[in-house]
């Protein structure tokens, strides 16, 4: 194979990473919709979707075995070959949380009155997006600022953690003194259904920041195909 | 480089993966040792010990790269090397968990649940990658699927754990004024987390498993 064809596939395997990441992104992106809205029907489509984008990621990995074998690329191109294969883990990971998501969907129900599901969802959306972007244009700036976000979204997602938390403790409050003031015979709020419902809150806000340290994968990868630098890798 | 070499360099290989992964099971077993005893000296140490894994992971990186690029590897030798390649990734993500528990254990304050059993979850964690990393070292194709079956009772212990809590928190007699609550809920997400990044571990094992059956008989079933 001529020099060009080898750049050529170089440029293309980038391409097909970011059509990958296109997808899984999407994907993601309706299962926040989905969940939030208790859209079943949606949630089901992306559950059965799911094999596609394995697939694609398999393909996408035995071209960048081949790529290392073929044509002992080193420094930057052997960067970029070795970047793309960790970040379709990542992306692959993405589409595994959006099944996740879409599993969870009730029907006509939100999650949890506590979860802003479309405000987490979709930061964490923006960063893997970014985190996207930034492999696909060369942008080292664009990484760090993946970085800084992440942390503004753990918080967000400790603080509604932590509101889930509080709100079975109020809920447990009120129910005692209605409890006692009718001497006994209102029902507690430990319902299977109060279980379930704190539950799902909290795997979903997990999911979502799971979501987030994927984003953070992938700019880190970008960062060292980029400069060598490792600063973000761990 | 002649064939022998390359063969030793192949089993060289698959003799650092191993011993990462045996340098991080004792960091995880550190991690779960610091939580239960508060050690935190013990914890600070796991802390400061990630940057060892983190240069093995990338050393370890570079030798599969050079081996796919100046061997020119086909089939087995391939399939191996790619799923050293991908392994290292969770091995490395385990110690970042290992890491986490450390940093639990110099924050926490008071147990809040000492009925959730973290101590058996995490043996249950430490067997299931000392399984994957042996399916992997002795291509067992029947432990890979065990792994497997094994993250679904994790699973279901962590969901369990989880739900524990839960209850707990709805049916607590315990009066707290704002300060407590404060602490209390912090106890409580920590707890959780633990949780969490425990059966986290149990995914990555199951990656590991996932890849070793995909070297050994060019199986994908359970990659994803």
């Amino acid at each position: 194979m001529s020099r060009e064809q080898y750049q050529d596939r170089l440029s293309e395997l980038r391409t097909e990473v970011v059509l990958l990441a296109e997808l899984v992104l999407e994907r993601y992106e309706a299962a926040v919709e989905a969940a939030e809205a208790g859209d079943i029907r949606q949630a089901d489509q992306i559950v059965r979707q799911d094999d596609e984008i394995n697939r694609w990621y398999l393909e996408l990995e035995g071209e960048c075995i081949d790529l290392i074998a073929r044509h002992q690329p080193v420094a930057s191109d052997l960067r970029l070959i070795t970047a793309s294969f960790k970040i379709i883990t990542d992306l692959e990971r993405i589409g595994d949380l959006a099944t996740n998501l879409a599993g969870r969907t009730e029907y006509d129900a939100g999650i949890h009155p506590a979860v802003d599901i479309r405000s987490l969802g979709m930061t964490a959306a923006e960063m893997a997006d970014t985190a996207v972007e930034a492999y696909e244009r060369d942008d080292a700036d664009a990484c760090r600022t993946v970085a800084a976000d992440d942390d503004a979204l753990d918080s967000d997602c400790e603080a509604t953690t932590e509101a889930i938390i509080r709100d079975l403790i109020t809920e447990r409050a009120a129910s005692d003194a209605t409890k006692s003031a009718d001497d006994g015979v209102a029902e507690r709020a430990d319902s299977p259904a109060a279980v379930e419902k704190t539950t799902r809150g909290l795997l979903t806000v997990r999911d979502i920041e799971r979501v987030g340290d994927h984003a953070v994968n992938i700019a880190a990868r970008t960062l060292y195909m980029l400069d060598n630098n490792e600063a973000l890798l761990y | 480089m002649p064939r022998n070499e390359y063969q030793a360099e192949l089993s060289d290989l698959r003799e650092d993966v191993v011993g990462m992964s045996e340098t991080v099971a004792d960091r995880l077993a550190q991690g779960l040792t610091a939580l239960e005893t508060g050690d935190e000296t013990l914890a600070q140490e796991v802390i400061d010990g990630d940057d060892e894994i983190n240069q093995l992971y990338l050393d370890l990186e570079k030798q599969c790269t050079d081996l796919i690029a100046l061997q020119q590897p086909v089939a087995g030798d391939l399939r191996f090397i790619a799923a050293s390649f991908k392994i290292i990734t969770d091995l490395e993500r385990i110690a970042d968990l290992a890491t986490n528990l450390g940093e639990y254990a110099v924050a926490a304050d008071e147990d809040p649940f000492p009925g959730i059993d973290i101590q058996g979850l995490g043996e249950i964690t430490l067997e299931m990658l000392a399984d994957s990393m042996a399916a992997y070292a002795d291509e067992d194709r029947e432990l890979c699927y065990a792994v497997n079956d094994r993250d679904d009772e994790l699973d279901a212990e962590c969901e369990i754990a989880s739900d524990t809590v839960v209850r707990e928190l709805i049916e607590g007699e315990k009066q707290m004024d704002d300060d407590e609550i404060e602490g209390f809920m912090e106890d409580v997400s920590r707890l959780l987390l633990t949780v969490r990044d425990l059966e986290r571990v149990g995914d990555h094992t199951v990656n590991i498993a996932a890849r070793a059956l995909y070297m050994i008989d060019n199986n994908d079933e359970l990659i994803y």
